[in-house]
């Protein structure tokens, strides 16, 4: 399949050329996306207006585009067909990745997020997106202690999605999230984008390989175009010991 | 529910001789789709259809070592009794979950496959009957839908 790229303000727009992103161009797709992000792109559209057929093979390069990504960047999908919205369904993927209506929109998401009033600075912004630091909200010992520990990207620990079910407390409100990265002090998820907002508590559960099931209280603390940055709120010794196994224990800096 | 007017006599069928290569696959895809319109599945339902024909014929290729053996795989389409049958005759690897899922009795979730094999299980969401067996020595599979 052939793409275009452009820049628009810092957000790197992937135009697929070709009717159908199937079994046979998934790899170069997957590459050539995996190229432009390994070359610094990490806010990326890929709009799929002109792609009219997707299997499951074309829908795992942009899994697969996605999780090489990571916690670095963003990647956001617009100009999807009905058809496509419906082998989301039909794989039971819906949510796991932005849908935006056309190019404009999606960069807009971007954009708007970066411009707003009350938005950080391009900075703080990128330092958000590959951090889990919390915003101090005079938690006392709580505070900044998810920065102690290494983070592992979900990617590193099995070759399938994990997946987690997070639920709002006050709310009873609750979603399916597709797990980044998680360490003891908590995780990075993605979401729905409207889902929960900071400082939303909630219940999340998921499980972790064959025999590791967690079920635990997080706060949500940072939220950008569907990504989640939650902080675990008092884990049992059960979930810290394995997530200390999992990360190597190795706390940074003090 | 698919909704078509079918001008098709029962008994019309159609075999198309596939090389091992996933890009042929898409044409076999496009020609499956003009099929299914032409038998009046709705754009939605086509696709379905489409998606279905193409994730066998992708899995067949490339979970039953068809490229290794340098094997082509073998697919008719034929209307009887108001029934659109689709049979995929190869002589690769027989593929484990076409097996397991013809015997069983409940349905796998979804979910618990990786999204690159989650395609197998699509073919049994759309399809009314999916079968699969081994005859002398040839796998067999063999998808049903009921067009009106």
């Amino acid at each position: 399949m052939k793409i275009q790229t452009k820049n628009i303000d810092g957000v790197f727009v992937v135009t697929c050329v070709g009717s159908r992103l199937d079994a046979s161009v998934a790899k170069p797709f997957f590459e050539a996306i995996q190229g432009c992000i390994r070359k610094g792109y990490l806010r990326i559209v890929v709009d799929l207006s002109a792609v009219e057929f997707v299997d499951t093979f074309g829908l795992d390069a942009i899994n697969h585009c996605f999780n090489e990504l990571g916690d670095r960047g963003q990647l956001v999908l617009c100009g999807a067909n009905m058809q496509f919205k419906n082998l989301l369904q039909l794989t039971k993927m819906e949510g796991f990745f932005v849908l935006e209506e056309d190019q404009r929109s999606a960069v807009d998401l971007f954009l708007s997020h970066k411009r707003g009033a009350d938005t950080p600075s391009p900075e703080q912004d990128a330092e958000k997106l590959s951090s889990l630091k919390m915003e101090k909200k005079g938690r006392g010992a709580m505070v900044g202690e998810r920065r102690k520990y290494k983070r592992v990207p979900g990617t590193q620990i099995l070759d399938e999605d994990i997946i987690a079910f997070c639920t709002n407390i006050a709310t009873g409100k609750s979603a399916r999230a597709k797990i980044l990265n998680i360490s003891p002090g908590g995780l990075l998820l993605l979401l729905s984008s409207e889902s929960f907002r900071v400082d939303d508590e909630l219940v999340v559960e998921g499980s972790v390989g064959v025999n590791f099931k967690f079920k635990e209280r997080a706060v949500v603390r940072q939220a950008f175009v569907g990504k989640y940055g939650m902080e675990f709120m008092k884990p049992s010794v059960e979930t810290t010991q394995f997530l200390h196994q999992l990360t190597g224990a190795v706390k940074l800096g003090g | 529910m698919t909704s078509a007017n079918n001008t098709i006599l029962s008994g019309s069928s159609i075999t198309f001789h596939i090389a091992a290569r996933l890009k042929d696959i898409r044409l076999l895809g496009l020609a499956a789709r003009a099929l299914f319109t032409g038998l009046g599945f709705g754009v939605l339902a086509s696709y379905q259809l489409e998606l279905a024909v193409t994730e066998a014929a992708n899995n067949i290729i490339k979970y039953g070592g068809l490229v290794k053996i340098k094997a082509s795989l073998c697919m008719t389409f034929s209307v009887k009794d108001n029934n659109f049958i689709c049979t995929f005759i190869d002589q690769g690897t027989p593929i484990e979950f076409l097996e397991k899922q013809s015997k069983a009795e409940k349905r796998v979730d979804i979910e618990s496959f990786p999204v690159c094999k989650r395609g197998l299980c699509i073919i049994h969401q759309v399809m009314d009957t999916v079968s699969y067996a081994n005859v002398n020595g040839k796998n067999v599979l063999t998808m049903t839908k009921q067009i009106s």
